[in-house]
């Protein structure tokens, strides 16, 4: 997902992609309006509020709010809970998940900001995470507080709102270490001027990191145990896994503009199938059991097989998504690895596609290609 | 006189509460519970200190084993409670349902109806179809059938199935679906809410609950009788008729305070009984049959809703902590898990606890619950001290959740049907169980002799090695040997196999197939063949369908190779026998495409030895495939061997021996063979290797070399084009090939080597050329003359 600091000034229309507290003002807006139950301090929105943003749902008035994440709901309740406690909250999951999409909501809905964003990567320093000094004033004028740089986190802290750290196992080991006086002591020293800042109430946190890419930096089990760990799966169901596929292709392709028309839903499902299938290791009739590929195969990417299938039939076919445009696209995101992942992928095209009535056209297509 | 009816759910702790307390406060003189009135003799060994819960009452027909029903208590169970309660402080206990003699004979009716039936549509399908004959309009019998279950689901209205599938799921625990109408995960949670509520009062809880149970089955349709009912209604309108049968008894037998405890379905249909009339026509003329009760001791993985008990729990573990230290004990709870967890290896330390349990708080209160429930732990569990992974819940939830308790009843009780069974069998079969080592020798050609030797297969199966197999001479005999020895301990482990069936067979089948979860591939081909002699043919398939999905994930492909071989024997000889065994058509056309997609990556880089292995099992397979003549797998199968055998990396023996394969199929023309032999006994490729080729290619069979002049002249060059060092380190490679054939093979080639073309147009040429030494020639033709012969 696009992270972009998109100056306020912009036209929302003309900005690629609209924070979500941009995005879905009106919402928060009428749910403040109706949310009579009590709100921790500095929280935009009540606990129960903040539920229904997420996972949608209708109010008193009628007032449609959409769902931002579909899939047990039970999940985002304990993210919620976790966060009106002081414990910090660490989404954990596969890439593609939709961690920092709920980090985003969550952000927005509880403190009305989601740009208070530390990104984690290897060359994070503890300046990004703490402060850093505005160099010609500290020349000039000494260590003041003036000459101070605050960082996201030192903001969120002295305004009672909710930081995000994405990617949090990419940061160097020394560096994480950093949040661990942050979340126990709830202050940050600053030992330049002898002075601290102390974080208001509401303060909080919301990491996010990949459990694939194991060992990049593990946390230190000082730091792990600051954190709720959250883990966000891969979708339970075939319905729901189409459900969020179709709406988020069909939206990125209108924001692409491509030229084919939306996905069927039966290709859309087919797409999916392929990938739960061979995702769980099973049909979904639960009756062969088959190897699993080396990808993650995340609804992320079957996003991208149906986009990319999409602008395929678009520019050099007939406009209507079929077996053919897909195909490509499909054996590009199971076959990672050359030799395993092909074997597994033939075996599959074997035993259940070459089978499975009406999906003769995707065996031909893949067969093509393979 | 006063009637107090205690509506109850089956094994929750939180009723269970209620139910003392306010029997406690009414001091009934009589008090009735739900359960089969035969068992009301048994009910006396409840209060036997070695009588430890979970157990059950078991209810069997000792004619027909098949035919049981369980009654399991938990300490937990209100039932158990009630039971406790009476006879503690020595007050009247009585049990109302309908008798299990009615139901088992209702059962038996119903069997011999259902045969009636099986053979009158058999006797119209072969009608039909001699009808058909005759029309020369020949159908399988197959699309019969379908064409019959397709006219029955369109009689079946929709409206009407939808309505019967809440009703039972409601009738399974109607609390629960209350609980589910109030946000509740089931209806623990929300009895206890009611009693947390400060509903203080148990005696009007229990009122509440008759009037919400009033309302629920009026609104399905009520409980008097009517003519629509399907046969499972029928069933509970009987049960309920005995059950105010036996109240109106207790009414005229003069008891003061009368307590009713049963399933909280139950009680509107008690408390406000239909026309009487209506009993008693359907309790008039019911069929009998014979009933045995006795107890048994239960676990609490059987009570738990995953074992398939209808009226189970989903975590019993919990419901007896619930039960011991009662709902507001989290922390307690969560101090038990943080153990259990740290007896598998976590760290887990009191802050995790803390913090869990406050996560936990959070949680309940943004759900509005007042105190967390297993599921708000659970998740609090998983989100601070597992870091997120169900995975790791796992570990705690066999041992915790569920909980491995297992019940206990006292020695002097009557025993099971299991050793009952047995006894029976080891009586009709003249097969007594001696201590002292006994031989005895089977001839499975005898009906007797054969169910003796299936008895002791199955017991085998069972893991109550009683004999052993002794050596039989010769394949394919029909004698069996065997060293019977019964040693004392397999009564022990007798009673302890009876929570696995009535009878020595489906103990068996249920037991085995237990076990066969964790066996491993090779493991499970032999398990299959162990049910076969057996005779289980259930077993079989589940066996079957295990190696189905333990094959399709296998990545091992010599394992999953060895398994075509006796699979497809066992296809064929299923066959013969007219005992078709559906699956391993399945498991066979799904196993096979697999190896052929992946016996190339097993075949690489093998040593001489495993490659020896390698093409035998390949050539076994082949065999067995062949046998079953499935053209479509046949084609498949070559098709991978002959790509296979142009791959060059391949060890030399595998290649020759995969090239006679396909010779002898067929698939190889002459021509082609002997393209293929000349390239492998080229000179580029190294000598080993060629000799390796041959010895394969050879195969212990020298008869294509008699016959194939073209292979045989080949052969002679590539030995005579040997370097004397290249001979001599080849020569016992050729030999060992050579003297696997049988002495006429040898006598035939000698002698084509005597009369040999090759040499013979060799010295003609060397006359001519004269280049060879023919006295150093002719030192080396006895030596290869004998070589040959040998």
């Amino acid at each position: 997902m696009v992270k972009h600091s998109a100056s306020k000034s912009l036209e929302t229309d003309q900005i690629l992609r609209a924070h979500a507290e941009l995005e879905f003002s009106a919402e928060l807006t009428v749910l403040e309006a109706y949310d009579q139950r009590q709100r921790p301090p500095h929280w935009r929105l009540s606990p129960w509020a903040v539920k229904t943003y997420l996972l949608g749902g209708t109010l008193e008035d009628g007032t449609k709010i959409s769902p931002k994440y579909i899939g047990n709901h039970r999940l985002i309740e304990i993210a919620i809970a976790t966060l009106a406690t002081d414990r910090a909250l660490l989404l954990y999951g596969v890439p593609g998940t939709a961690k920092s999409w709920v980090s985003e909501h969550l952000a927005a809905a509880i403190s009305g900001d989601s740009t208070l964003l530390i990104q984690g990567t290897a060359g994070t320093s503890e300046e990004s995470i703490r402060y850093g000094w505005n160099y010609a004033e500290l020349l000039a004028k000494g260590p003041s507080d003036r000459a101070i740089v605050p960082s996201p986190m030192m903001k969120a802290m002295s305004e009672g709102r909710i930081a995000r750290v994405e990617e949090l196992t990419r940061i160097p080991a020394d560096v994480q270490d950093t949040l661990i006086t942050i979340l126990s002591e709830k202050m940050m020293p600053i030992p330049e001027l002898g002075s601290e800042v102390q974080a208001m109430r509401g303060f909080n946190i919301i990491a996010t990191a990949n459990n694939r890419d194991k060992g990049v930096n593990e946390l230190s089990s000082a730091l792990k145990r600051r954190f709720n760990t959250v883990i966000l799966p891969v979708p339970s169901t075939i319905e729901e896994e189409v459900s969020i596929v179709e709406s988020r292709a069909a939206k990125l392709g209108r924001a692409l503009e491509l030229p084919a028309e939306r996905p069927t839903l039966e290709e859309v499902r087919r797409v999916v199938t392929v990938f739960r299938e061979l995702r769980e290791g099973k049909t979904l009739d639960g009756k062969i059991k088959l190897k699993t590929p080396s990808g993650t195969l995340s609804p992320a990417e079957a996003i991208s097989v149906v986009n990319s299938g999409l602008s395929l039939a678009g520019h050099f076919g007939d406009g209507v998504l079929n077996a053919h445009d897909i195909a490509s696209g499909l054996l590009g995101a199971i076959i990672k690895d050359p030799v395993q992942d092909s074997i597994v992928m033939r075996e599959y095209l074997e035993t259940v596609v070459k089978e499975r009535e009406g999906w003769m056209d995707l065996y031909r297509a893949c067969r093509e290609v393979i | 006189m006063t009637l107090s009816f205690f509506g109850i759910r089956h094994h929750g702790p939180g009723s269970a509460r209620s139910l003392e307390r306010a029997l406690a406060r009414l001091n009934p003189d009589l008090i009735l519970v739900e359960g089969p009135p035969e068992a009301e003799s048994a009910l006396k060994s409840i209060l036997d200190p070695d009588m430890l819960p979970p157990v059950a009452l078991l209810a069997h027909d000792p004619k027909s084993a098949h035919r049981a029903s369980f009654y399991p208590f938990a300490q937990f169970s209100p039932e158990w409670r009630a039971f406790r309660y009476a006879l503690e402080s020595d007050i009247e206990l009585r049990l109302m349902d309908l008798p299990v003699a009615h139901k088992f004979g209702l059962l038996a009716a119903q069997e011999r109806a259902d045969n009636e039936v099986e053979v009158s549509r058999k006797e119209i399908v072969s009608a039909e179809k001699r009808e058909e004959d005759k029309a020369g309009l020949a159908d399988e019998p197959q699309s019969e059938t379908q064409r019959a279950s397709e006219s029955l689901s369109l009689n079946l209205d929709p409206q009407r199935e939808f309505q019967r599938f809440w009703r039972e799921a409601i009738l399974r625990d109607p609390l629960s679906y209350f609980g589910q109408l109030a946000g509740y995960g089931d209806g623990e949670g929300w009895w206890e809410k009611q009693v947390e509520l400060g509903q203080r009062d148990d005696q009007s809880l229990f009122m509440a609950v008759a009037e919400m149970m009033t309302a629920l089955r009026e609104s399905l349709g009520g409980w008097a009788y009517r003519e629509d009912m399907s046969e499972s209604e029928r069933h509970e309108f009987r049960r309920e008729a005995s059950m105010r049968k036996i109240i109106k008894k207790a009414k005229r037998d003069h008891f003061e305070r009368i307590a009713v405890v049963c399933g909280a379905w139950h009680v509107p249909a008690l408390i406000n009984p239909p026309p009487l009339a209506q009993d008693r026509r359907a309790l008039k003329d019911l069929p009998k049959s014979k009933v045995v009760v006795t107890w048994i001791p239960w676990t609490y993985g059987r009570l738990s809703a995953e074992s398939g008990y209808g009226a189970g729990v989903i975590s019993p573990g919990w419901y007896d902590h619930l039960w011991e230290s009662g709902a507001t004990q989290g922390a307690l709870w969560l101090s038990k898990v943080a153990r259990a967890l740290r007896d598998e290896g976590l760290d887990i330390s009191s802050a995790h606890i803390i913090e869990s349990h406050r996560l936990a708080e959070a949680l309940a209160s943004l759900r509005d619950f007042p105190v967390p429930r297993l599921e708000e732990l659970n998740e609090a569990i998983c989100a601070v001290m597992l870091f997120g992974d169900h995975r790791a819940l796992k570990l705690i939830k066999s041992k915790l959740m569920i909980s491995e308790r297992v019940g206990e009843i006292p020695s002097s009780l009557p025993a099971t049907p299991l050793q009952r069974d047995l006894q029976q069998l080891q009586k009709r079969l003249r097969l007594k169980p001696s201590p002292e080592r006994q031989e005895k020798t089977f001839d499975l050609r005898k009906p007797l002799d054969l169910e003796r030797s299936q008895l002791i297969h199955r017991l085998k199966l069972l893991e109550l090695p009683w004999g052993e197999l002794g050596y039989s001479s010769g394949d394919g005999t029909f004698k069996e040997h065997w060293l019977l020895e019964w040693r004392p301990e397999f009564a022990l482990e007798l009673i302890d196999r009876a929570r696995w069936g009535q009878t020595v067979e489906s103990a068996t089948i249920a037991y085995a197939s237990h076990q066969a979860q964790s066996l491993t591939l090779s493991e499970l081909t032999e398990h299959i063949k162990f049910a076969i002699t057996a005779d289980l043919s259930p077993l079989v398939s589940v066996t079957l369908n295990l190696l189905h999905h333990r094959a399709s994930v296998s990545s091992d492909m010599t394992q999953l190779l060895n398994t075509i071989s006796p699979l497809a024997d066992l296809a064929h000889y299923s066959d013969v026998r007219g005992s078709r065994i559906e699956v391993v058509d399945e498991v066979i056309n799904s196993i096979t495409p697999r190896v052929s997609i992946g016996l190339f990556h097993a075949c690489l880089s093998l040593n001489e030895t495993s490659a020896a292995q390698m093409s035998e099992q390949i050539e076994k397979a082949t065999i067995s495939l062949q046998r079953l003549e499935r053209k479509e797998l046949l084609d498949q199968w070559f098709e991978s061997l002959l790509s296979l055998s142009q791959r060059d990396s391949l060890q030399g023996y595998l290649l020759g021996s995969l090239c006679r394969l396909l010779v002898n199929a067929d698939l190889l023309s002459d021509t082609e063979s002997a393209h293929r032999m000349s390239l492998a006994l080229s000179r580029s490729v190294s000598p080993t290797q060629s000799a390796a080729w041959l010895e394969g290619f050879l195969n212990g069979s020298g008869l294509i070399l008699i016959y194939d002049d073209e292979l045989w002249t080949l052969v002679d060059q590539w030995v005579y084009g040997l370097s004397e060092d290249h001979f001599i380190d080849l020569l016992p490679l050729i030999r060992r090939t050579f003297s696997s054939f049988t002495p006429a093979e040898l006598r035939q080639l000698g002698s084509k080597l005597s009369r040999n073309s090759f040499l013979s147009s060799l010295s003609q040429e060397s006359e001519d050329v004269e280049l060879i030494d023919h006295e150093r020639a002719a030192s080396a033709l006895p030596f290869l003359e004998r070589m040959l012969r040998q």
